[in-house]
C-alpha cells in the first residue's frame, strides 16, 4: 500500500485503484499517519518564501560580463590556431628527431647501467610524449626501442640503421 | 510541458540572442534558487551555486540538443553543482572534526497545528537536513519543483523505478521524523511529555487523517 499511497500523493494513482487505497486508509492508522505527515510536510514546505534576492541578479550579471570578456579573449586565441596547425609537421619532425637521438644514445649506453627512468619530452606547445626508458636488461645487448607518437610508431632494433632520409 | 515560447527562447539563445538568455534566466532563477537553497540549506551557498549553474548554461548552450529537455538539463547542472558544494562542505566539516554541519535543533513541544509559520519552516529544514542528499534531492525535486518521476530520473541520471524507490523511502523517513510532532497533534496540547508513539488513539477524530478529495 505504500506505493499506492505515494502514487496518490503524486497524483499518479489511476482512478480505479483509489477506492482500494481509501478502503485501506480507513482501516490502517499507520498509513493514515504517513499520509498526514507527507501532506503536512508539503503544506509547510510551501510556507517559506524563497524569492531570489536582487543582489543575486546583480552578482550574476557581473560575473556573466566578466565571463564574456574572458571568452572573447579565448576566441581571439582560437583565431590564431591555424598558425599552430601550420607548425604541426615541424612538431612531428621534432618528435622523430628526438626519437632517433634517444635511439642513438641507447646504442652507446654501456650495457651494465641501471635502467634509465622514463623521460618526458615536451613536443609542440601542448603535447607531452612519454619516451620509454632505454632498458639494458642483458649485458651486451640493447633492447629494441619503441617510440609511440600519435599516429606514428617507430620500431627500432640494434641491427637497423636510422632511416637515412630522416636526418636532422 | 514547456510553453512554446520557452522553446523559442532556447532556440534564440542558442542562436546567440543574449536577451533570450536573460529571459530564460529570469524565468528559471526562482526554481533553481529554491532547489539550491533546499539542497544546501544555506542561502549564501545557494546564491553562489545558482550563478555557477547559469554560467554553465550560458557556456554550454551548444550541448543542449533537445530544447524540450531544457528544464531537466538546467536542474541537472544545478544538482551537480549542489552535490559538489556539499562534498566541499563535508570535507571542511570533517576537517573541523564535527559530525553535523548544522546543530540539530530540538523539536518544539507543541502540537503541529499550533506551530507558528516560522516554526514550521524551521522544522522542514530540520527534516531535510537529516535526509541523505540522494533522498533529499528527489524529495525537493518532487515537492518544491513539482517535477515528474521521468524528469527527476533525467535530472538525477537514474531510472523511474529507482526514483520512485528513493522518493518513497525518503517519505517514509520523513514520516518517521515527523511522527512525534504529528502525535502531539493527535493528542492535543495537553501532553508534551514523550509517550509511546502507538498510544495515540486511532479512533480520535483528526482532520488531517482523512484522505483529501482526489
Ligand atoms: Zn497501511
Amino acid at each position: 500500500m505504500e506505493e499506492a499511497l505515494n502514487l496518490y500523493v503524486d497524483g499518479e494513482l489511476p482512478l480505479d485503484q483509489q477506492a482500494a487505497l481509501f478502503g485501506h486508509l480507513a482501516a490502517c492508522p499507520a498509513c493514515r499517519r504517513t499520509l498526514d505527515s507527507v501532506l503536512s510536510f508539503r503544506r509547510w514546505s510551501r510556507q517559506e518564501p524563497l524569492g531570489v534576492p536582487p543582489a543575486l541578479d546583480d552578482a550574476f550579471f557581473k560575473r556573466l560580463a566578466e565571463h564574456k570578456a574572458r571568452h572573447t579573449r579565448i576566441d581571439r586565441a582560437a583565431d590564431r590556431r591555424p598558425l599552430w596547425q601550420a607548425q604541426a609537421p615541424v612538431t612531428l619532425r621534432a618528435g622523430l628527431t628526438i626519437a632517433i637521438v634517444v635511439f642513438l644514445l641507447g646504442l652507446f649506453v654501456p650495457s651494465n647501467l641501471q635502467p634509465v627512468p622514463a623521460r618526458f619530452a615536451v613536443i609542440g606547445e601542448e603535447e607531452l610524449v612519454e619516451l620509454p626508458a632505454v632498458a639494458a636488461s642483458e649485458p651486451g645487448r640493447v633492447e629494441p626501442l619503441y617510440v609511440f607518437y600519435p599516429g606514428l610508431t617507430i620500431e627500432a632494433s640494434k641491427t637497423e640503421e636510422p632511416a637515412p632520409g630522416e636526418s636532422l | 510541458m514547456i510553453p512554446t515560447d520557452d522553446q523559442e527562447l532556447i532556440e534564440s539563445f542558442q542562436a546567440g540572442d543574449e536577451f533570450a538568455f536573460v529571459s530564460l534566466y529570469n524565468r528559471y532563477k526562482g526554481p533553481v534558487y529554491a532547489f539550491c537553497v533546499k539542497m544546501l540549506l544555506s542561502r549564501s551557498l545557494a546564491e553562489d551555486v545558482v550563478q555557477e549553474t547559469f554560467l554553465r548554461v550560458y557556456e554550454n548552450r551548444d550541448r543542449l540538443l533537445n530544447t524540450d529537455a531544457f528544464k531537466s538539463w538546467l536542474f541537472t547542472i544545478a544538482r551537480n553543482q549542489c552535490l559538489n558544494q556539499l562534498r566541499r562542505t563535508n570535507r571542511q566539516v570533517s576537517l573541523e572534526g564535527q559530525e553535523h554541519a548544522e546543530p540539530v535543533a530540538p523539536l518544539p513541544e507543541i502540537p503541529a497545528h499550533q506551530l507558528e509559520k516560522s516554526e514550521k519552516i524551521d522544522l522542514v529544514n530540520h527534516f531535510l537536513a537529516q535526509l541523505k542528499p540522494d533522498y533529499r534531492e528527489v524529495l525537493i525535486l518532487r515537492e518544491y519543483q513539482n517535477l515528474s518521476y521521468e524528469e527527476i530520473a533525467a535530472v538525477t541520471r537514474s531510472t523511474v523505478s529507482a526514483v520512485k524507490s528513493r522518493l518513497f523511502k525518503a517519505r517514509r523517513k520523513l514520516a518517521g521524523y515527523m511522527e512525534p510532532i504529528m502525535n502531539r497533534e493527535r493528542q492535543g496540547a495537553r501532553s508534551p511529555a514523550p509517550t509511546a508513539p502507538d498510544a495515540a488513539p486511532d479512533a480520535a477524530p483528526v482532520s488531517g487523517s482523512t484522505p483529501p478529495p482526489a
